[in-house]
């Protein structure tokens, strides 16, 4: 028989029943709205947290220490310049310029102080934009030459750009940084679109500055950032500078800290998987439930149809073209619930996403990009869905669709 | 299942293939060794050439049905052998004897059975689906089957928006769209007024004017007399074979 014809008879009956259809639907509706939102989430949390990653800098190490002499940390500098040369892609030293008398920024006549946001400065070398992951639009970055020259020019990030430049080009322009002329010869690219007190707001000077620019107690803390060249190089970076630091810096009454998130990265998405897995499991329950609703309202169906079934034999359908008709309207009612579950579980997606968002951007401020960014279940989980459904309604339409087809023709005829 | 029961019990000589249906010995016994043990048919042999009108006449209970649901191959006889067309049906498996039903047999049955849920033409078309007819020729022959029985304006109704008269000429329209040899008609005016009823008389008799073979069960003696020849059964026997006025209505 057909098979186009029995689909579209199929439908036809779903629509001539609707209100039947769809309480049959519901479970598998909301199973499958279930399984979308939550693994949509469950993966949307774990892509936000990679991107929250590269933000930061890609295989990026912190390093952190007080106690140690300028001489020790200039050992690790060589050990990395050397040793470690092919396990790193850059490093920079990224010491925070202290801003004591709240000098804030200025140009011209405008100015941006701690009293209204809060600018991140840093002293940092030539690597420093390589290393965090930030990308230059305009002018250039700062040189090992700026560094060896103690020139007096900085970075400015994106917001600061906005701030006081609009649309007019910052390069060559002098800011006061506190109250000390620079000259702007780059800009960095915003990662969170140029919102203010973000890490967009930011300005970099070369590290040989930092005596030039404040008084540095002798104790106070260095700090690095190192890239690392994969994930696989992070440990092994890591144990060499900490076994060379560490005492130094305990001997100086200090102390020493490097560690890297990325290292927690892998685990982190394993166990974001899991959760999807687990999940997804749970809701698959609800999906089980729909199905053997499916199988309930098929057999009543066959009941109802006795005698439907005996006509369709004495005029010549086989054992098959029964199956085939019964298993095809199972399919087709468990398919509408999988669509009308698979739009419900995008907006549902789209809302729960909406909300755990909203949480994190609260919980943080490294939160790149978030605006770009909308939860919605991928291909492979809607199709999966769909076709799971599909499945679904073929399993449990077997039964009843076996049971139709093995009516005996001149009994089927006989009931009313 | 219900085709296990099958069984025969001596091998039959080779059939005449110039008969439509030759029936040998053919008993149909329900609860067979029980204590409500019921013969529905006992040891009846029949034999109906091509293009005959045949009418099995027979009061309620007498088997005439039990013996047309055999005859149109949707039951199987505890004993006794059924050729239909040369072939014997009796051991023949349920895919087959549906194949047969399809191709060799068209109902007319007392209640109508047509599918609710189908316009006229789709019930038509049914039998051509099963038989795996492509869409245009099917329903080319289903208007053509309609129109014959003269409901070429009914042809998107469904059954519960016509007359019990017009119902019944959407089944002969079912029953005859393929063309089979062999009409089998239970009590088709059954459920009809006398003016429907004679309206479908005189289609059974103009198909079997134009060469098929009708098979009318009925209890009514002054229909059966319409027939060519007329079998009288009482208590899953025959009691009489005589010829009828035939083709006068």
């Amino acid at each position: 028989m057909n098979w186009m014809q029995t689909v579209r008879m199929a439908v036809k009956s779903i629509m001539d029943n609707k209100v039947r259809s769809l309480l049959t639907m519901l479970g598998i509706i909301i199973g499958v709205a279930a399984v979308i939102t939550l693994v949509a989430s469950i993966q949307s949390k774990a892509t936000l947290t990679r991107l929250q990653f590269e933000a930061m800098g890609t295989n990026r190490i912190s390093v952190m220490g007080y106690g140690a002499k300028t001489q020790d940390w200039k050992q690790m500098e060589e050990l990395l310049d050397t040793t470690l040369k092919n396990r790193i892609n850059g490093w920079s030293p990224q010491s925070q310029y202290y801003d004591w008398s709240n000098k804030g920024l200025q140009y011209r006549t405008t100015k941006l102080d701690g009293q209204k946001y809060t600018t991140y400065m840093y002293y940092g070398n030539e690597n420093y934009g390589k290393v965090t992951n930030n990308v230059i639009t305009a002018g250039r970055d700062i040189t090992k030459d700026d560094c060896e020259r103690q020139a007096r020019v900085c970075v400015i990030g994106e917001t600061i750009r906005k701030y006081f430049f609009g649309a007019m080009s910052p390069i060559g322009q002098q800011i006061r940084i506190g109250g000390k002329s620079f000259e702007i010869i780059g800009v960095y690219k915003g990662k969170f679109k140029g919102k203010l007190n973000t890490e967009d707001q930011m300005v970099l000077m070369p590290y040989t500055l930092q005596s030039t620019m404040m008084s540095i107690d002798r104790n106070a803390d260095k700090q690095y950032i190192i890239q690392a060249a994969s994930k696989e190089d992070i440990e092994p970076i890591l144990t060499e500078i900490t076994s060379l630091m560490d005492p130094k810096c305990t001997a100086g009454g200090g102390w020493f800290n490097a560690d890297s998130e990325a290292r927690y990265q892998d685990q982190q998405e394993a166990a974001a998987q899991q959760d999807a897995l687990l999940m997804g499991g749970v809701a698959m329950i609800s999906l089980l439930v729909g199905g053997i609703g499916i199988m309930n309202i098929m057999l009543v169906s066959v009941t109802e149809r006795t005698r439907e079934i005996g006509i369709r034999m004495a005029i010549g359908a086989k054992r098959r073209d029964i199956i085939s008709q019964f298993l095809i309207e199972a399919a087709s009612v468990s398919c509408c619930g999988g669509i009308i579950g698979i739009i419900v579980g995008c907006f549902g997606s789209a809302i729960m996403g909406n909300i755990m968002l909203a949480k994190q951007l609260e919980e943080q401020i490294w939160m790149p990009e978030v605006e770009q960014f909308t939860v919605l279940p991928s291909a492979m989980l809607i199709v999966g869905a769909f076709l799971f459904s599909a499945l679904l309604g073929i399993i449990f339409g077997i039964y009843p669709a076996n049971k139709a087809s093995k009516l005996q023709p001149v009994e089927a005829l006989r009931t009313q | 299942m219900f085709f296990k029961k099958k069984r025969v019990i001596e091998p039959q000589a080779p059939a005449n293939k110039s008969l439509l249906i030759e029936v040998r010995n053919l008993s149909k016994i329900y609860n067979e060794g029980k204590e409500n043990e019921v013969r529905a048919l006992d040891r009846i042999s029949l034999e109906v050439p091509w293009g005959q009108f045949l009418c099995i006449l027979g009061q309620s209970g007498s088997g005439k049905s039990t013996l047309m649901n055999i005859l149109g191959c949707l039951d199987i006889p505890t004993y006794g052998t059924y050729y239909l067309d040369g072939h014997e049906v009796s051991s023949m498996k349920p895919s087959v004897l549906s194949t047969i039903r399809n191709k060799e047999i068209g109902f007319i049955f007392q209640g109508f059975n047509l599918i609710p849920a189908l316009t006229a033409i789709e019930n038509v078309e049914l039998p051509l689906i099963y038989r795996g007819m492509p869409a245009n020729q099917r329903r080319e022959l289903a208007i053509k089957a309609l129109c014959s029985v003269g409901l070429e304006k009914r042809l998107d109704h469904r059954p519960s928006e016509m007359s019990g008269g017009q119902q019944q000429r959407v089944a002969i329209a079912r029953a005859i769209a393929a063309k089979p040899p062999i009409i089998m008609a239970d009590e088709p005016t059954g459920n009809l007024d006398s003016r429907s009823g004679a309206e479908i008389m005189q289609q059974l008799i103009a198909l079997n004017k134009q060469g098929t073979s009708i098979i009318l069960i009925t209890h009514d003696n002054k229909l059966a007399e319409v027939a060519q020849r007329v079998i009288t059964i009482q208590d899953g026997h025959i009691i009489s074979d005589r010829a009828g006025k035939g083709g006068v209505f």
